[in-house]
């Protein structure tokens, strides 16, 4: 079985590719992928899965940056919006009736639980479980 | 008013209104000198080319410079009687550019265009080195300095060409007409005092001893064949300028074909004469001139010596014809001979611009070369002429001798050029309108038979001229002229290439933008941010948001909460930046919204802080510049500057106001004007 170098697996059942492979791979790719790369290896590390890999209606356990966060003012609807990217891919995540959550901002580590969704082709979370992680 | 402005003034004038472009009709007797300035001047230093390099063979070379005059003569004669067909057939003022276009195609209207620009060019050089060597004889001060001198005299000629000529029709007539008179004066005086009164005029130079190259010195075989063939190449600068009336006709009163040939054949006339009196009597006279530049020939004077420096023919006959009767003739005839050659250049700065702005018309040079400065002269043309020539002038230091070899060869390629276009012209209307009354047929055949010979005159002569200069310069003008021609090629392909992107096409280049999606850049909450989220509410887009990055966290936290306290009613988004940067993840974002959708039309807010000063600039503002520039790059993207006016802006705003010397003026703005002769060329047939 060919290992592609970027392909997202889940978890340790992907073979390793092998180390000429690494080091081509690395030298030429771009910084984005680079650092796309570290997000998805340490939510694995961590037991997460990953993004691209999440079912729709599914319970899942995912691990990323924030990239996006979006404040609503008042008078709107009273929601706090995220946009979660662990390297495969991102996900909204939204809480109802939040205004602010404290320490949640832009470049936050976050691992979150909750039932994945698909909204406008989009793939959402209402009111996630959230841990914030230290940076 | 400040300095350089009350400067402009001064020098360039007040700014004129499109309206004043009328055009001021010449009668004959003005538009003579207007346009022969150029044609008339190369008197005065053809025959100096003809016995320079006649001095090759020594003293007994001299002894054909009027057989050499002759030859010239003649060529100009056909040559005039040539372009008198011209301007009955082109009376729109195209000249040869036009006759070449209109009849060889666009490739050899470009030829001719490319070899007239470079002559343009060395007309001025050439005439202000040859001025220059003129004042000599007056002040000797000059010598050494010639190259300087003719630079100055240059930024003069431009100076006045940016005021604008226009009104200068008389300013012109009495130089030249002084001119003709002191030449006329000064043959006849000469040889009246020699034959008639018998007294033996001899020049300053008359009888000193001349030291040819030992190669032409037998005066035999294929050196000499060739020597000759370099002088009369040399004595062919008298022909230039006789192009400048056909590309003048418009400026003629009525009946413009008819007055222009008129003044076409005076100027013939005039010129042949004028050139053959010089010529006579600088062999009666003894002048004896010799190759200062290339040093193939030298003079002993009376010491013993070689002589290092020598003065121009008409400065030896002037001296030698009036010094001792009539000393204010000397005079005369020296500043009208330096005056003639400064109108001669500038002719060319006539020329030059109205070619150069009908060639960037038609889409061949840079558009800017079309547009009227101030004064409504090409003032982009005028100083493209004038920074050529002055670098020419100091490259040769207004070395005739070394510039003449360069120059001709430009002028020859288009009468060669043009009269083979006449001559088509001519056989096409002889097959198209058969049934034309047979005077007129018959009339047809003449006109064909002239340009014919002119055809088969010029083409000789532009043969005699490359073979004959091609190694003493004549390539540098060939590899220039080139050079233009593939420029102006790359140009032409450059702006159809583009017009052909630009038109519209498909469907998909009308259709409307489904929805809008505003986007206000936010770096800080204050008085310029709050106005663009106004701005921005107030284009009722489909979705509004504001962006900020967060670089600092603390900032970020700042701007968040005043905007709860604020109460600003448009969602903000905080885009996470792990590398500190604000263009990157702005840019990303911008795309993403993009890819969402790409019917949408984004529209990305930047507050500006408009201020005062350049240095001001320097510290503001440097983030927007780089994201427009980016976001430039990205279609569907429309970019909105919101700019707030500090208060140091209002020296910028009385700065402009005051002058603004960036104005751009637009070249396609119609105006019942035909320039300096030439209107819009109406295509024959």
């Amino acid at each position: 079985m060919a290992a592609s170098g970027k392909a997202p697996g889940t978890g340790g059942s992907r073979p390793r590719p092998g180390v000429l492979r690494r080091v081509l791979y690395r030298f030429a790719a771009s910084n984005d992928d680079l650092a796309d790369d570290e997000l998805r290896k340490e939510a694995l590390d961590a037991g997460a899965s990953t993004i691209a890999d999440a079912q729709s209606r599914t319970r899942v356990h995912i691990q990323g940056r924030i990239e996006v966060l979006t404040l609503n003012p008042k008078g709107t609807n009273r929601w706090l919006e995220a946009e979660l990217n662990d390297g495969t891919g991102s996900v909204h995540l939204v809480w109802m009736g939040r205004r602010r959550i404290p320490g949640l901002r832009a470049g936050r580590r976050l691992a979150v639980d909750g039932l994945i969704a698909v909204n406008d082709g989009q793939r959402v979370i209402y009111n996630p479980k959230y841990q914030l992680l230290s940076d | 008013m400040n300095v350089t402005q009350g400067l402009k003034r001064l020098l360039i004038g007040r700014k004129l209104e499109s309206s004043k472009l009328g055009q001021t009709l010449l009668p004959k007797r003005i538009a003579l000198p207007v346009f022969a300035s150029d044609a008339l001047s190369s008197v005065a230093y053809a025959p100096d080319e003809i016995l320079v390099t006649l001095s090759l063979a020594g003293a007994a070379g001299y002894a054909f410079s009027w057989k050499i005059g002759i030859a010239v003569a003649c060529v100009m004669l056909v040559v005039v009687m040539s372009y008198r067909q011209t301007v009955h057939a082109y009376p729109s003022g195209g000249g040869d550019y036009e006759v070449a276009t209109a009849n060889l195609g666009p490739n050899a209207g470009l030829v001719v265009a490319s070899a007239l620009l470079v002559d343009y060019l060395l007309t001025v050089a050439v005439s202000v080195s040859s001025g220059i060597q003129n004042a000599e004889a007056m002040i000797p001060a000059l010598n050494g300095h010639e190259g300087l001198a003719a630079a100055g005299v240059i930024v003069v000629l431009t100076g006045l060409n940016l005021r604008g000529t226009r009104e200068s029709g008389t300013f012109f007539a009495i130089p030249v007409y002084a001119f003709m008179v002191s030449v006329g004066a000064m043959v006849i005086w000469g040889l009246v005092r020699i034959f008639v009164l018998g007294e033996p005029l001899r020049a300053p130079t008359a009888g000193l001893v001349v030291q040819g190259e030992p190669k032409y010195s037998s005066l035999m075989g294929l050196a000499m064949v060739a020597l000759l063939a370099r002088t009369f190449s040399s004595g062919c600068a008298a022909l230039t300028g006789v192009e400048a009336i056909s590309n003048g006709v418009p400026s003629f009163r009525e009946p413009k074909s008819r007055n222009a040939a008129a003044t076409l054949a005076l100027l013939g006339g005039i010129a042949v004469s004028m050139l053959m009196g010089i010529i006579v009597l600088s062999r009666v006279t003894g002048v004896q001139m010799f190759d200062s530049m290339g040093g193939g020939s030298r003079i002993i004077g009376p010491n013993g010596h070689p002589l290092t420096s020598q003065t121009t023919v008409v400065g030896q006959l002037a001296r030698t014809v009036f010094f001792d009767t009539f000393r204010p003739g000397f005079y005369i005839m020296i500043i009208c001979t330096m005056v003639i050659l400064f109108l001669a250049a500038n002719t060319a700065f006539n020329g030059f611009p109205v070619l150069g702005s009908i060639l960037a018309k038609d889409g061949f040079l840079p558009r800017q070369l079309h547009t009227r400065g101030d004064r409504l002269a090409y003032s982009n043309g005028i100083i493209t002429l004038a920074v050529g020539a002055a670098v020419l002038v100091l490259v040769f230091n207004a070395s005739v001798t070394a510039l003449i070899q360069l120059y001709v060869v430009g002028v020859f390629i288009s009468f060669t050029v043009s009269q083979t276009g006449m001559l088509r012209h001519w056989t096409r209307r002889l097959r198209v309108d058969v049934r034309a009354p047979r005077e007129q047929r018959r009339s047809w055949q003449r006109s064909r038979v002239i340009n014919g010979i002119g055809l088969v005159m010029t083409g000789v002569v532009l043969i005699i001229i490359l073979i004959s200069k091609f190694v003493h310069g004549a390539y540098l003008a060939l590899l220039a002229m080139a050079a233009i021609f593939a420029l102006m090629k790359a140009i032409h392909r450059h702006y159809h290439k583009v017009h052909a992107e630009l038109e519209l096409s498909d469907a998909s280049d009308r259709a409307l933008p489904s929805r809008v999606h505003a986007v206000v850049m936010v770096a800080d909450l204050n008085k310029p941010t709050m106005r663009a989220l106004q701005f921005a509410k107030a284009t009722v887009p489909t979705f509004l948001e504001a962006v900020t990055v967060d670089v600092d966290p603390d900032d970020t936290e700042k701007v968040l909460s005043t905007w709860q306290e604020e109460e600003v009613d448009v969602p903000i988004k905080v885009i996470a930046s792990p590398y500190r940067e604000i263009t990157n993840p702005f840019i990303e974002h911008i795309r993403r919204i993009r890819s969402e959708n790409p019917r949408d039309m984004v529209e990305v807010f930047i507050p500006e802080y408009v201020v005062g000063h350049w240095w001001e600039q320097l510290l503001h503002n440097q983030t927007g510049v780089v994201i427009r520039a980016r976001l430039h790059l990205m279609p569907g993207v429309l970019i909105s500057t919101v700019p707030y006016q500090l208060s140091s802006s209002r020296y910028a705003e009385r700065r402009w106001r005051r002058n603004d010397p960036r104005s751009w003026r637009d070249s396609r703005r119609p105006c019942g004007c035909g320039g300096q002769g030439w209107p819009g060329r109406p295509r024959e047939e």
